[in-house]
């Protein structure tokens, strides 16, 4: 079976749809703004608000605080463009630092009562309140967005109204304000109608399948109703649900909504207005919760993608780890995360039908429909070849991680011991830790920390057979099965880039362990379907006879 | 069956609302993953702090900006904000002395060259002290924005060897032009 | 003005003198790209080199601002400076009659103290190679060439010439002063270096005073009270006050006896002049009536230090200026409104160059009714006023004349009218 790129097939999936360019761009230069000496603007979870609050509408919230950091920042006369400049990240305590300065320079005509690390307390008129820096600092690359959507002229002039202004409901008509050109920026520019769209498909479907029922759980979401639901959605050429991949991928988001609904800790901005003043900290402590929720869950989801990209083979210079093929096939198992346990089959239909499936619609682009398309099916045993295809998936991530590692010890970079320790069981993880100890115990004089630290690693990395000798056979054997770029001899050349290719990949493949060994151990979904082969044969059988004719509904026939 | 069933449920449509969100928040992780030549190219407050503070090293930006009307608008505002002296424009009953541009911030002189061969020199007289070193003068014509690059300043004076086709004589001479130094 | 072919050594190669142009007083000295309105970096280290005090060109030719343009670019260094002051020796001498520039090139390398005296500098080799590849395609390579430098580095020079000889036909001139200079090209500027603004007494031939009688005396020590004075009398002319309060305080401290009462008599004549501008001009200061704000029309003329109550109600107003003398006047004017515990708010300042005879209105302004002291700042000169706005512009919003301003600026030839008033306490 030819290799098909699942991300070619995503983006036909994504045709006509998504975020516009310009938002696209706009999110790019910010996340990636840097200061003065290369160091991000904002930090991680800044960004990851960032993107939440866009796709949740829930930025009114945030908008608040960050009114009175400007009102904060206008009365004490710090020009709006020193925050847009600053020549350190936006923390909250170089933020501070700007007010203290700031502070000591001018004689505001509303005093700041208290500057501490985290906190000021503003006095205006009869209106007192608070900044939160480390609340404007986690939301500082939204701040970064509202300057884009609105201009340096428009935000300016608000800076002023906001540094004379009086009293909450003056800062919150400015919030308000705020919050409507955002809502009509992002109306435009990340038009959510194909998503709405298709939740309601998906949503009228779940309903008729449930018999009604208005109330749902991610077990519902099974093989059965994903594979029903392409089948009636697919033949219309104006679905989303054209591609079984496409279809597959939405019904893993539509069990993770589930489940981040079910914590009933995200609320969606129904309203624009601001909160009264009684329920504000409640909900800003529920806010900040639920932010951080979805983060956590946005991130458990997202985050073995992200780290699979991490050793994305185009993206590397001196090593190779995964190539192409398994990149593509290892990316498309962790688009499930922990519902692949549950997915097992559906997994296996994308693995086996998927690649297909994009031919035909490369053939149906280019008119030149072959009758050998299906030839590739012939195989009875596909499933089998499917599921051991994710098991050397797994077999071959652990293997590169101890080979990576093995190309470290060899030479004998101390980025070599933190990988070790990672990937050694607890015995050799307590033999190395004592060995350490007992080397400073052994230390007749004070020496220099870095030093230490730098003996240390050599004395341990001379003992490594010693201390972890199962990880040590393990790492030999893995170097002598896997022969990739850049695990070998360390090169002459870009030795710092390679060792942190190398440190990096190793965290890399170890962070995507868990979700493949939970899809391949202990899952009793697969273990069911390995066992019993005739019935593997048999789904197989059926599932071809169902995609195919299927296939040759949407695409016509193929002879 | 899922290992970590437990069975939660919620309403259909609370859960379709999160697919919404959690979709649109795939697209956004998806695109910023996206390569370069896919997203558009834009001009951000980044650009124009660039624009502003080093005007020597990004002539074609400048350029690029003035084109934009929107962003010419939020340059020109980034400008005024910047500055640390400012001329507004002359009020024509007051200006007795075309040779002269006065200001409570600065003063404007354009003398021509005894040689008569076209240069000028452009004098600015500083009335007031500054913490910062000048750099830049900068002036408003006809919705344009140009900028000098001031000499070093003694005693509050900057001197500016200019050609007669230098577009700054032209706004020298135009009452409604503004100056400002940063 | 016709200068001989001149080059100043770099170690870039040789930069010729293509022109030199008097400016005005205003402009600074520069240093440009011939061809190109290119300023030079050191153009700054070129206008002290030229005007006073620190400058040594206008001490011998008497003008403060140069353009010159060069053929290539010189960024650092001061070894300029000999090629310059040759340079500006030949454009002087070269206002007089008779003047014939040698038909030489001639070479230069060094740096002139204010003094006059001339210093060696390094790098002699290098410069002469680069001057010698620059000969070696150029006709100037058959002509003769003069070297004019420092003893110590024609020395160097010679020797280089002596181990390799370049066949270029060379005439070597050791000089230690500027004076040197004149001397060998029979100038007669530059003779003299030393920035002495009095004759000595024994040039003044004193049988023939004493022969000629008491009112030849007196038009002799007339003449030479003007000739003593004459730079500061070209200073005021030209408004450079900081200069010439110092050359009055070297006058008064270091100067002989001629020098002190120089110094004395124009500070008079300073003074007086200060006063009778005062009388000079008129000023008026109006309130529009307005209908239905209690606004009535009303004048006052300002010749006191005192405005009148009126300026405090929440009216509008206007200035009139007027110039009362038989020459050109340039007056400033600035109204200020003083708000207790805040910026004091200039409500209008206003510049206005007045023929003789001739009045003028100012544009209108506003008072709001705030603030409980108006003050009113004017000062006239007839001469340039560049150097007094910083002087105007720190008490313009002052609440009270500072009386060492003031006084700075009657010493400059300046008058000045400084008027208040203050609303009575409620």
């Amino acid at each position: 079976m030819s290799n098909i790129s699942y991300k070619l097939l995503h983006k036909l999936a994504l045709q006509n749809d998504g975020p516009s360019p310009f938002l696209m761009a706009v999110l790019t230069s910010i996340i990636e703004a840097t200061t003065i000496d290369g160091r991000a603007r904002h930090g991680a979870q800044a960004q990851q608000n960032l993107i939440t609050a866009i796709a949740s509408h829930s930025y009114a919230k945030v908008l608040f605080p960050l009114c009175h950091f400007m009102a904060a920042g206008a009365q004490h006369h710090v020009p709006l463009y020193q925050w847009f400049s600053m020549p350190q990240p936006m923390t909250a305590s170089n933020i501070a630092a700007c007010f203290r300065a700031a502070n000591n320079q001018t004689t505001p005509s509303h005093s700041i009562n208290k500057i501490d690390s985290m906190v000021i307390s503003i006095t205006n008129g009869n209106y007192i309140f608070d900044v939160n820096l480390g609340h404007v600092a986690k939301h500082s690359a939204l701040l970064d967005l509202i300057m884009e959507i609105i201009g340096y002229d428009a935000l300016e002039t608000l800076y002023g109204k906001l540094g004379v202004s009086q009293s909450r409901h003056e800062i919150t008509t400015v919030s308000n304000n705020l919050a409507r050109d955002i809502y009509s920026f992002l109306k435009e520019h990340l038009p959510t109608a194909s998503s709405e769209k298709k939740a309601r498909m998906m949503r009228d479907f779940l309903e008729t399948q449930t018999g009604q029922m208005t109330q749902i759980s991610p077990d519902e979401i099974d093989d059965r109703l994903i594979l029903d639901f392409w089948i009636e959605y697919s033949p219309d050429p104006q679905s989303k649900f054209r591609l079984f991949t496409n279809c597959a991928q939405s019904w893993v988001t539509y069990r993770q909504a589930i489940r981040l609904a079910a914590r009933n800790r995200f609320q969606h901005a129904n309203s624009l207005e601001a909160p009264d003043e009684k329920g504000r900290a409640e909900i800003d402590r529920a806010d900040q919760d639920a932010a951080q929720a979805m983060y956590d869950e946005m991130v458990e989801t997202v985050d073995s993608s992200d780290q699979l990209q991490q050793i994305n083979p185009s993206h590397l210079q001196t090593v190779k780890l995964l190539n192409a093929t398994e990149f593509d096939h290892i990316n498309q198992i962790v688009q499930f995360g922990d519902d692949g346990q549950a997915l097992i089959l559906t997994i296996l239909r994308l693995a086996t039908f998927g690649p297909l499936q994009a031919r035909l619609v490369e053939a149906s682009r280019k008119k030149t429909m072959r009758d050998d398309l299906l030839a590739d099916l012939d195989d009875l045993d596909a499933y089998d070849a499917a599921i051991t295809r994710i098991e050397t998936a797994m077999n071959t991530v652990q293997g590169l991680t101890e080979a990576a590692a093995f190309s470290l010890y060899v030479s004998r970079a101390p980025a070599f011991l933190s990988a070790a320790l990672s990937l050694a069981d607890a015995t050799e993880q307590t033999a190395v830790r004592d060995s350490a100890a007992a080397f400073k115990a052994g230390l007749t004089k004070p020496v220099d920390t870095n030093q230490l630290a730098e003996t240390i690693s050599k004395a341990l990395l001379d003992q490594v057979p010693e201390l972890m000798p199962a990880l040590f056979e393990r790492m030999q054997n893995a170097r002598k099965k896997f022969r990739r770029k850049g695990l070998g001899k360390p090169p002459e050349a870009e030795f710092d880039l390679w060792v942190t290719e190398l440190a990096n990949g190793i965290e890399s493949l170890r962070g995507l362990l868990p979700v493949l060994g939970r899809l391949v151990h202990n899952n009793t979904a697969l273990t069911r379907l390995k066992a019993d082969h005739d019935s593997l044969q048999n789904c197989f059988c059926e599932d071809k006879d169902m995609f195919c004719t299927q296939f040759n509904q949407i695409y016509g026939a193929a002879s | 069956m899922t290992q970590k069933s437990d069975g939660t449920t919620v309403g259909l449509d609370e859960a379709t609302a999160h697919f919404v969100t959690l979709d649109t928040y795939k697209n956004l992780q998806g695109g910023l993953g996206a390569a370069a030549s896919e997203t558009a190219t834009v001009i951000t407050f980044k650009d124009l702090w660039q624009a502003a503070e080093h005007p020597d090293n990004n002539s074609s930006l400048i350029a690029s900006i003035q084109a934009d009307k929107t962003q010419a608008a939020r340059f020109a505002a980034l400008l005024r904000s910047m500055a640390e002296f400012s001329q507004p424009a002359q009020a024509a009953a007051a200006t007795s002395n075309i040779e002269k541009r006065v200001g409570a911030d600065f003063d404007l002189e354009l003398k021509s060259s005894s040689r008569q061969d076209g240069a000028y020199f452009l004098i600015i007289r500083m009335h007031k002290q500054t913490e910062i070193t000048p750099q830049h003068l900068y002036y408003c014509h006809n919705n344009n924005y140009n900028f000098i690059t001031l000499s070093a300043v003694h005693n509050g004076v900057s001197q500016v060897m200019i050609s007669e086709a230098n577009p700054v004589i032209d706004a020298f001479n135009d009452p409604t032009a503004e100056f400002f130094i940063k | 003005m016709t200068l001989p072919t001149l080059w100043i050594a770099t170690t870039r190669g040789p930069v010729e003198v293509v022109s030199l142009t008097e400016e005005d007083p205003e402009i600074r000295s520069v240093l440009c790209l011939a061809d190109s309105f290119q300023e030079l970096p050191i153009s700054p280290l070129y206008d002290s080199f030229v005007r006073r005090p620190t400058g040594l060109i206008e001490q011998i030719t008497g003008h403060p601002s140069y353009r010159i343009d060069l053929s290539g670019p010189i960024t650092q260094g001061q070894s300029w400076q000999l090629g310059l002051t040759v340079a500006h020796l030949f454009a002087a001498e070269a206002q007089q009659a008779g003047f014939s520039p040698p038909d030489a090139l001639v070479w230069t390398t060094g740096r002139v103290t204010p003094k006059g005296m001339i210093q060696q500098v390094g790098e002699i080799a290098l410069k002469w190679q680069m001057t010698c590849a620059e000969l070696a395609g150029s006709s100037w390579r058959e002509k003769p060439i003069i070297v004019m430098a420092h003893a110590a580095n024609i020395a160097e020079l010679q020797a280089i010439e002596k181990s390799s000889s370049s066949g270029l036909s060379i005439t070597f001139v050791p000089i230690s002063s500027v004076s040197d200079i004149a001397a060998y090209f029979g100038l007669s500027v530059g003779t003299a270096t030393a920035p002495s603004v009095a004759p000595s007494m024994s040039k003044i031939p004193m049988m023939v005073a004493a022969f000629i009688g008491a009112l030849a005396i007196m038009a002799i020590l007339t003449k030479l009270a003007t000739d003593f004075t004459a730079p500061l009398s070209r200073l005021d002319q030209e408004g450079r006050y900081r200069e010439l309060f110092m050359e009055m305080r070297l006058m008064r401290q270091e100067g002989n006896w001629l020098d002190v009462n120089g110094a004395f008599f124009f500070q008079k004549y300073l003074e007086n002049r200060a006063a009778g501008l005062g009388d000079d001009i008129h000023i008026e200061i109006r309130s529009v009536s307005e209908a239905g704000n209690g606004c009535k029309d009303r004048t006052a003329t300002i010749t006191t230090g005192t405005l009148p109550d009126w300026v405090h109600q929440p009216c509008t107003f206007q200035l009139s200026v007027g110039n009362k003398s038989d020459r050109m006047i340039g007056i400033w004017v600035a109204f200020t409104n003083h708000v207790p515990a805040s910026k004091a708010d200039l409500l209008t300042r206003n510049h206005a160059s007045l023929p003789p005879g001739q009045n003028i209105t100012l544009p209108e302004f506003t008072v709001d009714g705030t603030g409980a002291l108006k003050t009113l700042l004017a000062i006239a000169t007839p001469m340039p006023d560049a150097e007094l706005m910083p002087w105007f512009d720190a008490i313009a919003t002052a609440r009270q004349a500072d009386s060492q301003m003031i006084s700075r600026i009657h010493k400059s030839g300046t008058g000045v009218l400084f008027a208040s008033a203050s609303a009575a306490q409620e």
